[in-house]
């Protein structure tokens, strides 16, 4: 049974306060504003995902163009066979390893936008990706993440340990700002371990108070949140979860993360803002056409996000998952049989709020003369035009200003992703 | 026999020189300078790796013509010796001087190194003609290395943490590789950093939620003896005792070196009070205090 979000905070506030704690997001839930929602939509409570190749996916062979000759011309040893594509509109298609996402095509959940990037020309992986997670192409001192910004803008969900989790080690720097946000490598072992569950409360304790009483900075803040989100997983119980439909996630550490993302949002822990990054995508050598190393990469992103989606059942018509990577690379392979950093890429938007069925943005084509700098496929949307769509229309936000500093914020520039 | 002469380059590397080895990403380098500093290591190469991976040059496969790299022409039909004029070049470049005194400086002084401390090592770099015994003196005997603001000031990285944590307790790590996965578990696989960057120096790097309780738990585990790739035996260095105030006085002495701070002293007594099982008290507080909020600092 779904519950609301208000109920959940209720029941969870309780029981904590039954253990003796003080717990943080409780005195933040108080602060926060709490708008009344129409009754039809208390239960609507949209997610967003962010999954960040990173490396720089090939959006040419990710989403190709088999419709230019150009596409063949220029990549006599990597293109992807026009008999391998899986058709989307006739111009392009799917790499055959991401065959598992077209029936998300055909119901119209899954979109692609292609020659989106970034305006900042950086063929630097840090750059770039620095400033797709800053959001700030081209300015280095930003301190936050967008995403970070997007949850200290809209204080209304403030209200759970959960709502923004990034899934890996480290906190990536497109969640890294005021907001509380928490790192998650593995729901089952997140908190302390102790043989008993006596001696993980006891120890619990013990540990919030020695942070509580002498953390500074960072230590402080960090420990702070790390003790909220135990006491709320708690009540998750994540270690009987059964993906649902059947769901078979690929193995490995991005199939596990989509799984554990599904996870807490079919938990109604007030997840709202959702990350996990996949690496591999810097295909400089030997990068394979319809099988190698690229078609193995995305075989397990293809069949993750179509577990993902089969996982969640109806429950994606609160979901977009959107795919992002720092740049595309270059149009004509290099003397490796690989690609080298380029400009434009293809990012993905999945789930039920999609505009799906349609390849969005300008195409630029591939001939030379409309390239960027003559050689990589050119930009034609601002990813910040992506992402603020999803943001504005999907979650809510009302002031992306605040959120992307330096843009304009101008629906008419949104792609039409989400729709409005 | 005659070879395919390959067409193209490949500009990573010579992306990654300059961005992250020398000049840094505001180094004042050109698209244009990448892609010269890419054709001048044209036909750099290595032997097979199981022939020994040394380095080898092929001279069928370098690119023959002129180069101009920050404005400095590199005359065609040098070969190999055009890329090792580059990398002294480089080497003696004024960004590189200034990206890497910054770098050593994070990594001695401060997340955020103070201007002077950078500047002092720049000037010992320029009079030792690039002596890095010099700069490091520099930076060393430098104001700011002992100032306050900058004592303790940094947060131990994951491999830090574990290695100052067994040496704490006197722990011998046995030969398996079970250690190196604790510490891969605490965010940093040893030479497994994805990035050719190195792993950060930078504390919001290594300090998330996630990550602090891992630290907690390893502390923990450290202290009970269930550590994977350890021995642990605390008995000749803290001595089990049922008086709480010689056990936190010792743990405070070998583990914290002194800085244990009177909240730290509170919780251990309180948890320790009702643990009749000496070893087992022990256990606890040398647990705590390793995962503490003391012993994440440098």
């Amino acid at each position: 049974m779904a519950i609301s979000r208000r109920v959940f905070v209720k029941s969870g506030g309780l029981a904590l306060f039954s253990l003796g704690l003080d717990p943080l997001f409780l005195e933040r839930a108080a602060f926060a504003s709490y708008r009344p929602l129409p009754s039809s939509t208390v239960l609507y409570r949209p997610v967003l995902v962010c999954l960040f190749q990173r490396g720089a996916v090939d959006g040419l062979n990710m989403v190709v163009p088999h419709g230019d000759p150009i596409y063949y011309r220029e990549r006599p040893r990597i293109a992807v066979p026009e008999k391998d594509v899986v058709d989307l509109d006739g111009y392009f298609g799917l790499h055959p390893q991401l065959a598992a996402l077209k029936p998300l095509w055909d119901n119209k959940s899954l979109a692609v936008l292609h020659a989106i990037g970034s305006p900042d020309s950086s063929r630097s992986h840090f750059d770039a990706q620095d400033y797709m997670e800053s959001g700030t192409p081209g300015l280095k001192a930003t301190p936050d993440g967008w995403l970070n910004r997007y949850c200290q803008h809209d204080r209304e969900h403030e209200d759970t340990p959960f709502r923004a989790v990034a899934f890996g080690p480290q906190l990536p720097r497109i969640l890294a700002g005021s907001a509380p946000s928490l790192a998650i490598d593995d729901l089952q072992a997140f908190g302390l371990r102790a043989p008993q569950q006596s001696g993980r409360d006891r120890l619990t304790r013990a540990f919030e108070e020695l942070y509580a009483g002498s953390a500074t900075g960072l230590l402080s803040s960090s420990s702070q949140e790390a003790f909220e989100a135990v006491q709320l997983l708690k009540q998750v119980n994540p270690d009987q979860y059964q993906p649902g439909n059947g769901a078979d996630y690929p193995r490995g550490r991005f199939g596990r993360a989509m799984m554990q993302i599904a996870q807490l949002i079919k938990a109604n822990a007030g997840l709202q803002v959702a990350f996990t990054d996949v690496t591999g995508w810097d295909t400089h050598v030997n990068q394979g056409s319809s099988e190698g190393q690229l078609a193995a990469r995305l075989a397990e992103f293809g069949h993750a996000l179509a577990a993902f989606a089969q996982d969640l059942g109806e429950k994606m018509r609160d979901v977009v998952v959107l795919t992002m990577s720092e740049f595309g690379r270059t149009v004509r392979e290099n003397g490796n049989s690989g690609t080298d950093h380029g400009h434009a890429t293809a990012m993905l938007v999945l789930g039920g709020p999609v505009n799906g069925g349609k390849v969005l943005g300008k195409w630029p084509g591939l001939d030379p003369a409309q390239r960027f700098e003559g050689r990589d496929v050119a930009v034609t949307t601002d990813f910040r035009d992506l992402f603020g769509e999803v943001l504005a229309r999907h979650l809510g936000a009302t002031d992306l200003s605040a959120i992307f500093p330096g843009v304009t914020p101008d629906p008419a520039r949104f792609p039409g992703a989400v729709g409005a | 026999m005659r070879r395919r002469v390959p067409t193209g380059i490949n500009e990573n590397y010579a992306r990654e020189l300059l961005e992250l080895h020398t000049l840094g990403v505001d180094g004042g380098y050109t698209q244009e300078d990448v892609i010269n500093v890419a054709r001048i290591f044209t036909g750099w190469s290595i032997e097979p790796p199981r022939q020994g991976g040394d380095f080898q040059f092929h001279d069928w496969a370098h690119d023959e013509g002129e180069k101009e790299v920050l404005g400095v022409t590199f005359p065609a039909g040098h070969g190999m010796d055009e890329g090792a004029r580059l990398l002294k070049m480089l080497a003696n470049h004024p960004a590189t001087m200034h990206h890497v005194s910054r770098k050593l400086c994070q990594r001695f002084v401060n997340d955020e190194p103070p201007d002077g401390c950078v500047d002092d090592a720049v000037a010992a770099w320029r009079r030792s003609g690039g002596d890095l015994r010099e700069v490091l003196h520099a930076i060393f005997h430098g104001p700011d290395f002992w100032a306050p603001l900058n004592t303790r000031a940094k947060v131990k990285t994951p491999l830090e943490f574990v290695v100052s944590a067994l040496r704490a307790v006197g722990a011998d790590p046995d030969t398996t590789p079970r250690l190196a996965q604790v510490v891969a578990r605490l965010g940093e696989p040893l030479y497994l950093h994805v990035a050719p960057d190195g792993y950060p120096e930078r504390e919001d790097a290594w300090v998330n939620s996630g990550a602090l309780l891992d630290r907690m738990n390893a502390g923990v585990a450290l202290a009970a003896g269930t550590l994977p790739g350890v021995t642990v035996s605390l008995d000749s260095l803290i001595p089990a005792t049922g008086d709480a105030e010689q056990l936190i006085l010792q743990v405070n002495d070998k583990i914290l070196d002194g800085t244990m701070t009177e909240n730290t002293k509170d919780v251990i007594r309180r948890q320790t009070s009702d643990i009749g099982d000496p070893v087992a008290a022990r256990a606890l507080a040398v647990g705590l205090a390793i995962g503490g909020p003391e012993f994440q600092r440098q």
